[in-house]
C-alpha cells in the first residue's frame, strides 16, 4: 500500500445519482465508505476501470477491492461492463457485484455466464436494502481473501 | 378379341329400344309397300280378292299383335311369318313367277334390323312349309295353285332350293347375330369413353381444387407468419414493458423509502410526532407499491412460463407451505386439519404458490376469530380430483364472488386485511394452466372455502 492516497476500494456505477447517494450512505454506516469513487455511466466506469479518457492518469496498479454494478444504464449498460471487465487478465479478477432492480432470470443468467461474483437485487425497502448493501460490502471487503494485491505483485514482478 | 367391359342392363335396353323404334318405322313403310304391290300386281291375273284378302290379314295380324301386346316381342315373329305369306300371295297372284321367290330374301333382309336371328325361323318354316305343300299340290294336279311356271320338277330341284333358301335365312341370322353383338360391344365402347371421360374431369376438377387449396394454404402460411411475428413484437414490447416497469419504477419507490428512513433515523430528535407518524406512512406506502409490482411482476411472468407437469407428493408440498407461512404475529395460531391429499401430477413450483396462497388467506382472514380453524381436503370425482381449503374467518358476500379471482381485486379493505389483490388472480392462473377450475363458496363472518380441481392424468 505505497500509495496510499490513491487508493480506491469501491468503485460505484450507478446513474440514478439518488440511488446512488442511497448506496453511499448505507456503505458510510458500515463504515466502508472511504476510499470510494462513483461513476454515473457504464463508459465513464471502463475508463476508470482501464485508465483512458479522464482517468489516463490513474495508474493500472490500484485497480479497486470491489465494484458495484447498476445494469440498466445509458450508453454502456451493466453487462457490457460485466463482460468487458471479465474479460480481461488484468482486471478479471476484481470482484463484481451486480446491484440491481431486475430480477429477470435472463439477466440473471447472462451476468453468472459473463462470471459475476454476486448479483443482488436491490429491495425496495430500505433496512433490507442496507443490509444487502452492507453484507456485500463485508462480505467482499472484508471476509473474501481477494487475490488483487496478490496479482499486483505478481505484476510489478513480470514489469520488473 | 376385345373384351366388353360390363355394361348396365339398363343402358343395354335404352339402345334396344332405340333399335326396335327405328326398325319398327322402317318396316311400316315396307308392310305398306308390299301391300301396296300386291294391288299392283292384282289387275294383271285379277287376284284382287287375294291381294286385298291375305295382305291385308297379315298386316291385320301384325298390327293388331303390336298394338295388342306392346311390351311383348311377338309382332316381330308375326313379321317374320308376314313376309313368307306376301312371298306365297305374289307367287300366287303371278301364277308361279319364278323371281316371286326372291321376295322371301328381301323379307329375310329386312328383319336383320331388329338384330336377332330367331326372327328368321317363323320365315324359313312359313317358306319351307308354303313350297312343299303347293309344289305337292301342283305336283299332284291341283288346279289354281301356281308354285312354279318350270314345267319340270323333282324332289332334288326341290330339296336344292330349300337348301338354298335356308342358307340364305341363316346368313341373315348369322348377320342379325353379329350385329347384335357389335351393337353390344359399341354400347359397352362408348359406356367405357364415357367413363373415362368422367374419371377425367373429375381428375380436373381435383387438380384444380386441389391448386385452390394450396393457394388458399400458402396464403394461410403467410398469414399464420405475419400473425406470429406481430405477436413476437407485442410481446417482447410487452416483456420490455415489465422489465421497465420492475426496474424504473422500483428505483424511485427506494429512494423515497431510502431517504424517509434517513430523515427518521438522522432527525430523530428534532422531529415531531406527527411528522414522525406521516413519513412511516410514507415509507409503508412505497414499500406497499414495491409490493404490488413485484406481484403483478410475477403475475405477468407467470403467463409467459411454460408448466412442468410431474408426479408430486401434495402432502409435503402443503406440509411446507403452512411451515413457511408467517404466524409469529398471529395472536391465536390457527388450528389446521389436513387429510391425506396425494392426488394426480402438477407443476409442483407453481403448485405450491397457490397453497401458499389460499393457505394464507385462510390464516390471514380467520386471525380475528377466537378458535381460527383451518381445513385442508380432497374429493376424488368423474376422472379429477378437488382440493379445497376451508377456514371460519370472515368470508365475504357471494355477489361479489365474480371479482374474487381478477387482478388487484379485493373484497376487503386494505386496513382490515392487507394484501395486494393479485394472489387468488395468479392461482387461477395456474390452475388454469393444468387445465383445472377453481371457484369459492363463503359466508360473511361464517368463513370461506376455496375449492380447485385438477385432472387426473
Amino acid at each position: 500500500m505505497e500509495n496510499n492516497n490513491n487508493t480506491v476500494d469501491i468503485l460505484l456505477v450507478e446513474d440514478n445519482p439518488y440511488e446512488a447517494r442511497l448506496t453511499l450512505m448505507s456503505l458510510e454506516e458500515q463504515n466502508l465508505g472511504k476510499n470510494i469513487v462513483h461513476v454515473d455511466d457504464g463508459a465513464e466506469a471502463l475508463d476508470f476501470i482501464f485508465c483512458k479518457g479522464q482517468y489516463a492518469d490513474r495508474g493500472p496498479d490500484n485497480n479497486p477491492k470491489m465494484i458495484l454494478l447498476d445494469l440498466n444504464m445509458p450508453k454502456v449498460g451493466g453487462l457490457e461492463v460485466l463482460r468487458r471487465i471479465k474479460a480481461d487478465d488484468r482486471t478479471k479478477s476484481i470482484p463484481i457485484v451486480i446491484l440491481s432492480s431486475s430480477k429477470e432470470d435472463s439477466d440473471l443468467v447472462t451476468s453468472y455466464m459473463l462470471g459475476v461474483n454476486s448479483y443482488v437485487v436491490k429491495p425496495v425497502e430500505f433496512d433490507t436494502f442496507t443490509k444487502a448493501i452492507s453484507d456485500v460490502g463485508a462480505y467482499w471487503m472484508l471476509l473474501n481473501e481477494s487475490s488483487v494485491l496478490l496479482l499486483l505483485a505478481k505484476s510489478r514482478l513480470q514489469n520488473g | 378379341m376385345f373384351k366388353a367391359p360390363s355394361i348396365q342392363a339398363s343402358n343395354v335396353d335404352e339402345f334396344n329400344s332405340e333399335i326396335k323404334k327405328r326398325s319398327d318405322r322402317a318396316i311400316n313403310f315396307f308392310l305398306i309397300g308390299f301391300f301396296l304391290f300386291g294391288l299392283v300386281l292384282a289387275p294383271f291375273y285379277d287376284t284382287w280378292m287375294v291381294a286385298i284378302g291375305i295382305g291385308g290379314m297379315s298386316l291385320i295380324a301384325y298390327y293388331s299383335a303390336k298394338m295388342l301386346l306392346p311390351k311383348s316381342y311377338l309382332y316381330q315373329y308375326i313379321l317374320g311369318a308376314v313376309f313368307g305369306i306376301f312371298m306365297a300371295q305374289y307367287i300366287y297372284q303371278m301364277h308361279g313367277l319364278f323371281e316371286m321367290h326372291f321376295i322371301a330374301f328381301i323379307g329375310s333382309a329386312m328383319l336383320i334390323t331388329y338384330q336377332k336371328w330367331k326372327l328368321q325361323i317363323p320365315l324359313a318354316i312359313v317358306v319351307v312349309v308354303h313350297h312343299a305343300a303347293f309344289a305337292y299340290m301342283q305336283y299332284v294336279g291341283f288346279e289354281k295353285v301356281y308354285f312354279t311356271q318350270l314345267d319340270y320338277m323333282s324332289l332334288q330341284t326341290f330339296i336344292i332350293h330349300a337348301l338354298l333358301a335356308v342358307v340364305i335365312f341363316c346368313i341373315c341370322g348369322l348377320w342379325a347375330y353379329q350385329f347384335k353383338a357389335f351393337t353390344r360391344l359399341s354400347i359397352a365402347q362408348s359406356f367405357e369413353i364415357g367413363r373415362l371421360q368422367e374419371e377425367e374431369r373429375k381428375k380436373e376438377q381435383l387438380m384444380q381444387a386441389e391448386a385452390e387449396i394450396k393457394v388458399l394454404n400458402d396464403s394461410l402460411e403467410v398469414k399464420v407468419k405475419e400473425r406470429t411475428s406481430q405477436l413476437e413484437t407485442v410481446n417482447k414490447e410487452l416483456e420490455a414493458f415489465s422489465y421497465s416497469v420492475a426496474h424504473d419504477l422500483r428505483a424511485p419507490l427506494r429512494v423515497i423509502n431510502g431517504f424517509s428512513k434517513m430523515i427518521l433515523k438522522m432527525e430523530e430528535a428534532k422531529i415531531s410526532k406527527i411528522s414522525s407518524e406521516n413519513l412511516h406512512i410514507i415509507m409503508k406506502n412505497a414499500a406497499q407499491m414495491g409490493q404490488l409490482i413485484d406481484d403483478l411482476l410475477d403475475f405477468s411472468r407467470l403467463g409467459r412460463q411454460s408448466i412442468d407437469i410431474k408426479a408430486v407428493d401434495m402432502n409435503d408440498i402443503v406440509n411446507n407451505v403452512i411451515k413457511e407461512i408467517k404466524t409469529d404475529e398471529l395472536t391465536v395460531t390457527p388450528e389446521i386439519h389436513i387429510q391425506d391429499l396425494s392426488g394426480p401430477k402438477c407443476d409442483p413450483t407453481l403448485m405450491k404458490l397457490v397453497w401458499t396462497n389460499l393457505i394464507s388467506n385462510a390464516v390471514k382472514y380467520s386471525r380475528k376469530k377466537d378458535k381460527p380453524l383451518i381445513e385442508i381436503g380432497i374429493t376424488h370425482r368423474n376422472g379429477s380430483t378437488t382440493y379445497f381449503v376451508k377456514d371460519n374467518g370472515a368470508g365475504f358476500d357471494m355477489q361479489f364472488s365474480d371479482k374474487l379471482f381478477a387482478v388487484f381485486q379485493r373484497l376487503h379493505k386494505v386496513t382490515e386485511y392487507e394484501g395486494t389483490g393479485v394472489g387468488l388472480a395468479l392461482a387461477q392462473r395456474i390452475i388454469a394452466k393444468h387445465q383445472g377450475q377453481i371457484w369459492a363458496d363463503a359466508k360473511v363472518d361464517e368463513g370461506a372455502t376455496f375449492y380447485f380441481t385438477l385432472p387426473n392424468n
